[in-house]
């Protein structure tokens, strides 16, 4: 083999750190032309707003990225955002005990929930998408059922339960903290653990991670119950903020959850995702969609550049060769 | 489990028709009166035609799930149209909706885009067209003979929607048992590499597939938009999942290879007739959604134990019914491969 210059050995592994680092380069680029364009987009005031605003998305985006490494997907975690969000308010937590309440219960039901898929698809080998789209029409029309279809509210929630989404800590808003703690647990949970190890090797290969004696069933039951963990906790957060809630507020979270997810660069056969990745695709998302409000683009619009977005992530991820993480 | 009871597990789809049917029809107040079964007629035909697009696409391995936005693009458009006159307004409609399914083919055969998440996105910037180009305000229809589309009847009585699904299953039927088209899309969805050495264009053939599916929602998309006078541009948030929920408990997998149109007739009615039955039983229209769910589940639930009894027949491909509840063990929970 012909040995390489140092130079030439510099800028390929550049080239390399550039292919696996993409999305923030995307992220940077997208922030710097809305920079240069607008004046309002690059104040503290700004910005604390779209970490503000991504951080419900957020969370449910770094829950199904641990699935889809798992090579699953989980298109439940729309309704059990939903779930948890309507069952948070029904709880009324006007006193401190019915605060703690209206935080236990929603989680405790999602996790729940999550921990059906994660059985039926892990012990059963389930398809994926049928078993989360069946349980997606389970949960929404139980919600439905639970509150008659008509919106619930909470008045006079207790203070604990309003900083959940509109509390500041250091100038910096809660939600915004509960997205970095649950960003920086799953990547260590990732990288650092054999739990991390355990669901790459199942995504990558199932069968081979079986015969390894990976207990494929038990992870993929752990992955699904952290997906629908991320959606209560983003739930939560949700019916703090609104308290007065739509029973059909969850719907296209798990669509704007996988654009994220895909935007990072994940692969959708599995083995292959990293948490930081998909960060960085919420944070293109919300930038992308502040910039649009900057320009006071209609809302629909802006439904419409999210569709796009994910069109060319995935075409441009899809014909690129990318490179082994 | 013995191979009689794998036997029964395989015509899953007939049992759960006749136990409903049963069901409804000697309990449910009712049923049998013209109203109800016009209203059922219409109700499984609107879906139906595009049951049988998605059953051509997803035996060929795909998948779609843009048809909901479809369906509103169409309705807006031959709305929008209308001045033009109906039969000008018909055809532009259709060409969108085919337009659109050509470039989900597009997405998925040149840029080799995984369907799942290329029909996804094609879903969402449909809707954001629909959506902005009508300002999410329905359009209201300007032609009342337009309506007579979705609402007449003929032979005294039979809606003619359900005489465009007829139409639609007879066509998709022969299409996939008596034409060399048809064999070639059970041949791509078996096995894609293979159908490819052995000369099938599959590319086009996967083209034409999502083309076919597309278009059966534009027709969808006009009989809902005759039958309401309004082209709605929310509309069909739900198709998607439905139809699919239809052609898989017809027999159909999502890895491909298998399905029938008769296999997806029996799944498209067992979903109108559960939805009819719990109508008539004046349960709450929340039950239906959970109904359903619960349906997919003990679907996919009893695929799984079928196949998981040593009895496993071979696929044939030229029969094109559902062998056993078939499902390659890719994965862990089979999900897509990319």
């Amino acid at each position: 083999m012909r040995r390489r210059d140092p130079v030439s050995r510099q800028v390929s592994r550049v080239s390399a750190l550039v292919g696996r680092e993409w999305v923030w380069l995307v992220l940077v680029a997208v922030m710097v032309l809305l920079a240069t364009t607008s004046s309002n987009f690059l104040t503290t005031g700004n910005l604390l707003n779209v970490l503000r605003q991504v951080s419900i998305v957020g969370i449910v985006a770094i829950g199904v990225v641990v699935v889809l490494i798992s090579s699953n997907f989980d298109l439940s975690v729309g309704s059990i955002l939903t779930l948890a969000a309507v069952v948070s308010v029904q709880m009324q937590p006007v006193d401190p005990p019915r605060t703690l309440l209206a935080i236990l219960a929603p989680l405790a039901l999602g996790c729940t929930v999550g921990a059906a898929n994660g059985l039926i698809i892990g012990l059963l080998r389930a398809n994926s998408i049928i078993v989360t789209v069946g349980m997606q029409f389970v949960v929404t029309g139980c919600v439905l059922l639970y509150v008659a279809g008509q919106h619930v509210r909470v008045d006079n929630a207790t203070p604990f339960y309003f900083a959940v989404s509109g509390g500041y800590l250091f100038g910096i808003p809660v939600p915004v903290y509960l997205f970095l703690l649950v960003t920086t647990l799953c990547h260590l949970l990732m990288t650092r653990t054999l739990f991390g190890r355990y669901v790459r090797a199942i995504g990558g290969n199932a069968e081979a991670a079986r015969l390894v004696g990976v207990p494929v069933a038990r992870y993929v039951l752990y992955a699904y119950i952290i997906s629908a963990a991320g959606a209560s906790v983003s739930g939560i957060i949700l019916a703090s903020r609104v308290r007065n809630l739509d029973p059909t507020v969850g719907i296209g979270y798990e669509f704007s959850a996988l654009t994220a997810v895909v935007l990072g660069g994940a692969r959708l056969s599995g083995g292959r995702g990293n948490v930081l990745h998909t960060f960085a695709g919420v944070l293109i998302l919300g930038v992308v969609a502040n910039g649009m409000r900057l320009f006071n683009l209609p809302f629909n619009m802006q439904l419409l550049v999210q569709g796009i977005i994910l069109v060319v992530a995935v075409a441009l991820g899809a014909s690129a060769k990318v490179d082994e993480r | 489990m013995n191979s009689r009871f794998t036997t029964l597990l395989r015509r899953r789809t007939l049992w759960f028709l006749i136990v409903l049917l049963v069901w409804v029809s000697v309990l449910g107040q009712g049923f049998w009166s013209v109203a109800n079964l016009q209203n059922l007629v219409v109700a499984v035909s609107v879906e139906g035609v595009m049951v049988m697009g998605m059953t051509i696409v997803m035996i060929g391995g795909g998948f779609d799930l843009s048809i909901g936005s479809v369906v509103a693009l169409s309705g807006v458009i031959v709305v929008k149209a209308l001045p033009l006159g109906k039969p000008v307004a018909v055809v532009l409609a259709l060409v969108a909706a085919s337009a659109v399914g050509l470039a989900n083919g597009t997405l998925i055969t040149r840029l080799r885009v995984n369907p799942f998440i290329a029909t996804l996105g094609t879903m969402v910037v449909v809707r954001g067209l629909v959506m902005t180009y009508t300002n999410a305000q329905p359009v209201p229809g300007t032609d009342p003979a337009f309506m007579s589309l979705g609402r007449a009847t003929i032979f005294g009585g039979f809606p003619l929607p359900g005489l465009i699904f007829v139409a639609a299953f007879v066509l998709s039927h022969m299409l996939l048992t008596y034409l060399k088209i048809g064999r070639e899309v059970y041949a791509l969805g078996g096995n894609e590499e293979s159908a490819r050495s052995s000369g099938i264009a599959t590319d086009r053939l996967k083209m034409l597939s999502y083309a076919i599916c597309g278009f059966t929602a534009g027709i969808s998309g006009i009989v809902l938009a005759a039958r309401l006078n309004t082209g709605s541009p929310i509309i069909g948030e739900n198709t998607a999942l439905n139809v699919i929920t239809a052609v898989l408990l017809g027999g159909a997998s999502l890895s491909g290879g298998v399905g029938s149109a008769f296999g997806s007739l029996g799944g498209l009615l067992c979903i109108g007739l559960l939805g009819n039955g719990l109508n008539l039983f004046d349960v709450p229209a929340y039950y239906q959604r959970i109904a359903q769910g619960f349906l997919l589940l003990l679907l996919v639930v009893l695929e799984r134990l079928a196949n998981r009894s040593p009895q496993v027949s071979t696929r044939t491909v030229a029969d094109g019914r559902p062998a056993s509840g078939e499902q390659p063990s890719a994965g862990a929970a089979g999900g897509l491969s990319s």
